[in-house]
């Protein structure tokens, strides 16, 4: 009752006549309602998040939405403001959209999703957020990053070494010196001067990404593909996004399918081409073993109580698998050379 | 002189919610007190009034938070002083001169504030033209200043930070022998070589480093163990999956490995006495951490990673050491394997430490270089 309360006060601010409101989502750190208003269905989103923060999306949103990307539009407040502050919670109100869900089985599809990501970070160009809002910014900061993650990968080998009856830790400390190695590999590649002047400089990139692009964020009305809500953007280089979606498919077919990761990066390319320098930056993100380091620290740090054992082995032996395919095909083709 | 102290927005001064630079101003503004006429502007707490005039003499104003820099520059409209001193919001300067053209402004700088994502170029030149004078913790952040606007060069001093020594008490006096005992005793580490690590848990400050060089210290020491003060947040205790790694990792290592979360800031130099070396791992580019400071003055030996300022404090051999593969854990095992294998040399290093904390970096010795900045002439 107490958050439909607060859904009513800060619908109070927009100019519309809500009609219904409907509970949607609650999560720890995240609200969703549905709205029937007078000028159509609205979903308003809160987040426990600085109202700063939430600033920052909603002028990426904004942004996106100004340079007539397809994003389900943002509903200004009676005031002009993009979004609503509120103690520790922050809320962003825009139009629902409906249409059909983007599956992973289907590659047609699939290829529509890297088109569309493609659009995604060339309209994300040249956005300059005001002063009020606070930046997420990682431009410049993958070598940190994946000096922190090698180093916890090794803690990682440490304590499996440790736990030489357990069949997860057994399988991990196998694979780990390769992935470890691999790591390395990928961590030098960034010494390049193309990621000093893709991320420093006067030609770096002016854009930001999604960060956590899934496909469950898409979905496909009659004329186009749409994201379908507010993401929480962060200011970093295109090629993570590009990673992350290509490993959430790769996943899906528990092994890296070269010739279906050459087509949805001829995708993307037909939308938004990037240099053989840049391409070269993806091929480094890609052979950093993100999976496997993923399910290690979720494994060791106990970080998912609903995972069995069962489920663990599974998520170790997929890891294993698409990393090693994947290393194999990007040492055997260099990505330049797909598109 | 007729002084005025800026502090941030942040926390209030004195420094009962703690903060670097609130400590540093405070600190300073007592022993200026003793000449000139000190007042300190911050923001208002509910434990403080608004208005004060402690023991030392330094006079105090508290204004909201949330309109601080519009209610500072309304009272320097009414109030007028010789010199003030703004610490760390460059940003700011263009209000202060607005609000009081003829005083004299000085800045002292605590981190990268003039990096180009805090103040625009314009912003900046602005901020260096208004300024009589800039003083920085550190060469590190001078060069960060310097480096992007070199007009600044003639403007920019260092003037490093200090530390009250007579609250540290290194293990070789009476009361530090006595406080050495009774914590061993209290934490159970009567007989080991304990390794002293005190700050943030986050992966900045490289902690996980220390554990991962854990075995090939054991291997030479087993009875060495590394003591880990600190939490994510002083006083915010809450585990995330950074310090969840630390711990489980410091789990395989349980009798080598020991953190130490609830800690009231006033016990915290009494670990340092108990302790036998200090190692700050580091591995941002920081403007200079306040431990180094701490650990000088309770007569420990420094290991500190290459980074940022803090190797400044460290005369290589004669305090401490400098790490140059600082992500490299086996750097600092090897290190604190030399210092335990040559406990003379150790003690030697910590008694050369003091004697350089009480010479270069009490508090006394900051104040007269700020009030050299100030304006005021030598002696």
């Amino acid at each position: 009752m107490q958050s439909q309360w607060i859904a009513d006060k800060v619908l109070e601010l927009y100019p519309y006549e809500v009609e219904q409101i409907e509970l949607q989502v609650m999560r720890p750190k995240e609200t969703v309602w549905t709205v029937a208003t007078d000028e159509g269905e609205k979903v308003l989103r809160q987040r426990a998040t600085l109202p700063e923060r939430m600033l920052f999306y909603a002028e990426a949103h904004w942004h996106l939405q100004q340079r007539q990307f397809p994003i389900a539009p943002l509903c200004r407040t009676k005031n002009g403001g993009l979004c609503v502050a509120g103690g520790e919670q922050a809320y962003a109100l825009y139009d629902a959209v409906s249409g059909k869900e983007v599956g992973y089985y289907n590659v047609e599809q699939l290829e529509n999703a890297f088109e569309f990501l493609g659009l995604f970070h060339a309209a994300s160009q040249q956005f300059s957020p005001s002063s009020k809002a606070k930046k997420r910014n990682r431009l410049g900061k993958w070598p940190k990053a994946y000096t922190w993650k090698l180093q916890e990968l090794s803690g990682y080998k440490k304590m499996a070494a440790a736990f030489a009856d357990d069949p997860f830790s057994v399988l991990f400390f196998e694979a780990a010196d390769a992935m470890i190695a691999a790591a390395e590999e990928a961590t030098k590649q960034l010494e390049s001067d193309a990621y000093a002047e893709w991320t420093a400089g006067p030609n770096r990139w002016t854009g930001f990404i999604h960060k956590d692009i899934s496909l469950s964020h898409l979905i496909e009305t009659e004329e186009t593909m749409m994201m379908s809500y507010l993401p929480a953007v962060v200011i970093d280089l295109p090629v993570r996004d590009i990673q992350v979606l290509l490993h959430k498919i790769m996943k899906k077919m528990a092994v890296w399918d070269e010739e279906l990761a050459a087509r949805l990066l001829q995708a993307y390319h037909r939308v938004h081409p990037l240099t053989d320098d840049q391409y070269r930056l993806l091929e480094a993100e890609l052979l950093f073993p993100h999976l496997f380091a993923s399910v290690a620290r979720k494994y060791y740090l106990k970080a998912k109580d609903n995972w069995s054992d069962e489920k663990y082995m599974w998520e170790i032996q997929t890891a294993i698998t698409v990393e090693r395919s994947k290393q194999d095909a990007l040492r055997r083709t260099p990505l330049p050379s797909l598109l | 002189m007729k002084i005025a102290m800026i502090a941030t927005e942040k926390l209030p001064v004195p420094p009962i919610r703690g903060g670097a630079t609130q400590i540093y101003l405070d600190a300073t503004a007592a022993i200026m007190a003793r000449k000139h006429d000190v007042t300190v502007l911050s923001i208002r707490d509910r434990d403080l009034p608004d208005v004060e005039k402690n023991k030392n003499g330094v006079s105090y104003r508290r204004f909201s938070q949330e309109t601080y820099i519009q209610e500072v520059a309304n009272h320097l409209r009414t109030e007028t002083y010789d010199v003030i001193h703004v610490c760390n919001r460059p940003r700011w300067i263009r209000h202060i001169r607005e609000a009081s053209p003829d005083s004299a402004l000085v800045l002292s700088i605590h981190n990268e504030m003039f990096r180009d994502d805090k103040i625009s170029y314009a912003e900046g030149v602005d901020c260096i033209n208004a300024v009589k004078q800039i003083v920085t913790v550190s060469d590190y952040i001078k060069m960060t200043i310097c480096d992007r606007f070199p007009q600044a060069i003639g403007k920019v001093a260092t003037v490093y930070s200090g530390v009250d020594v007579e609250t540290f008490q290194p293990k070789w006096t009476a009361q530090g022998e006595k406080i050495y005992a009774a914590i061993r005793r209290e934490l159970g580490l009567e007989g080991r070589k304990v390794v002293l690590f005190v700050g943030r848990l986050s992966k900045v400050k490289g902690a996980h480093l220390l554990l991962e060089a854990l075995p090939s210290i054991i291997k030479k020491h087993p009875e060495a163990v590394i003591v880990f003060v600190g939490s994510k947040w002083f006083g915010d205790n809450e585990v995330n999956s950074y310090v969840r790694y630390l711990y489980t990792l410091g789990a395989m290592y349980e009798n080598n490995a020991m953190f130490i979360q609830f800690v009231k800031p006033e016990q915290i130099p009494q670990l340092y006495t108990m302790a036998d070396l200090f190692v700050c791992p580091s591995q941002w580019q920081e403007p200079l951490a306040r431990v180094h400071y701490e650990a000088m003055a309770a007569g420990l030996p420094i290991i500190t990673s290459n980074r940022g300022g803090n190797p400044e404090v460290i005369e290589n051999g004669k305090n401490g050491y400098i790490v140059k593969d600082f992500s490299n854990p086996e750097a600092y095992a090897a290190l604190i394997n030399k210092l335990f294998d040559e406990p003379s040399s150790s003690i030697q290093m910590g008694k050369y430490g003091r004697q350089k904390v009480e010479r270069e970096f009490n508090w006394e010795v900051v104040a007269a270089k700020l009030l050299r900045a100030y304006g005021e002439e030598r002696g």
